[in-house]
């Protein structure tokens, strides 16, 4: 049998095969013809099955079902068709992501707190409530007079969960200590729906964003600025600095990404987590400018920013 | 009028403009940064504001994440 395994499983195709009967895998039904009728099993002709079942892949664990809920999975609302990370959970046990993953009731971006938890989110197969929106942060649209300083929503948890732990790899997770600072220079990790966990370079620590959704926009203020970028459903991850949680992902662009603090978020949606002291970072001198440029190096990333200093035509002063 | 300060108020001056996405500032090294949305938008943004060096870096639109 495990020699005509061996033999099945080298026909274009196939992707498995089963025992009892033998029972062939097929990706297509196109390659169904391919696989012999019946085949001789010690001495005795066996008929065989086909069965057309697709390509054959990896689950993708950050956007499937998990229990105990963890850090850097897919949640989103019950009430449009979304999907966005969970940041973590608090001490208390509740779940802190983005507004705009679990507080919006249409796509246009109307506020809500009666939306229920999903995981995964919609987007991702939609799976089972897991809790409901606690208390959101808002803003005002297309002013900017009014401006926010979060993005950030606390919500109940209903199912077993870890508290204050995030997702690394498949079956490993990463511990969060508590909440602090980082600087200018410094590398964060996140963990997120669309791009697991990857690592990304502080370039400013209190900048003034304006952030679209469609033909709206809205101002924040007082934001870090990261890169690389981080990418949409990865709104809600938490940001940390050696486990210190220091912010919440929450925008950006193909150039830059962007996450309000973890002390703003703490301030105004009461997240349980505990003050590190000593912890937030010295921050390091150096072009802001050229801190983008070097960190785009770092990770990689094509192309690179522009930069004034004499580049573009410019107005001397204002 | 510190680094600070001039931000603020190169920000109000700014942030409405079409293709102005932000701005921020390095205290640290005493320059003020605008983000724009394209290279075209920094004809929007001056060398120097309030004594301070301004830096113009185009980083796209941006928009939530997800």
């Amino acid at each position: 049998m495990e020699k005509l395994t061996k033999k099945l499983l080298e026909l274009d195709g196939v992707v498995g095969v089963g025992r009892g009967s033998v029972v062939v895998y097929v990706e297509d039904e196109k390659y169904a013809n391919a696989v012999p009728k019946f085949l001789s099993v010690g001495g005795k002709k066996v008929r065989v099955k086909v069965m057309v079942v697709g390509k054959v892949r990896f689950c993708d664990m950050r956007r499937s079902v998990v229990r105990p809920i963890v850090g850097g999975i897919s949640i989103g609302s019950n009430l449009i068709d979304n999907a966005g990370t969970l940041g973590f959970v608090d001490l208390d046990g509740r779940i802190v992501t983005c507004t705009h993953v679990v507080g919006f009731k249409n796509l246009e971006g109307d506020f809500t707190d009666d939306a229920e938890v999903l995981q995964p989110g919609k987007y991702d197969g939609g799976g089972d409530v897991i809790g409901s929106v606690e208390k959101i942060s808002r803003w005002v649209w297309n002013s900017v007079d009014h401006p926010g300083k979060v993005d950030a929503a606390l919500c109940s948890c209903e199912v077993s969960k870890y508290e204050m732990e995030v997702l690394s790899g498949r079956n490993t997770v990463y511990k969060l200590v508590g909440w602090g600072e980082a600087g200018v220079g410094d590398v964060v990790r996140k963990s997120g729906r669309t791009s697991g966990v990857t690592w990304h370079r502080v370039v400013d620590t209190n900048a003034t964003l304006k952030v679209h959704l469609g033909n709206k926009f809205a101002v924040f203020k007082d934001v870090v600025i990261v890169t690389p970028p981080v990418l949409p459903g990865d709104s809600g991850s938490v940001f940390d600095k050696d486990g210190v949680a220091v912010g919440i992902g929450f925008a950006g662009s193909s150039r830059i990404g962007a996450y309000v603090k973890m002390c703003n978020v703490v301030e105004e949606i009461g997240v349980n987590i505990e003050r590190v002291e000593g912890r937030s970072v010295e921050r390091k001198k150096g072009s802001l400018a050229k801190g983008l440029l070097a960190s785009m190096s770092l990770f990689g990333i094509a192309g690179g920013l522009y930069f004034a200093e004499g580049s573009f035509n410019r107005k001397p002063v204002l | 009028m510190d680094i600070v300060e001039a931000k603020e108020e190169l920000e109000k001056k700014l942030i409405d403009k079409e293709g102005i996405i932000g701005v921020g500032a390095n205290a640290d090294r005493g320059f003020i940064v605008v983000y724009v949305e394209n290279k075209s938008d920094c004809m929007e943004v001056p060398e120097e504001f309030e004594g301070y060096r301004v830096e113009c870096v185009p980083v796209g639109k941006t928009e939530f994440g997800g």
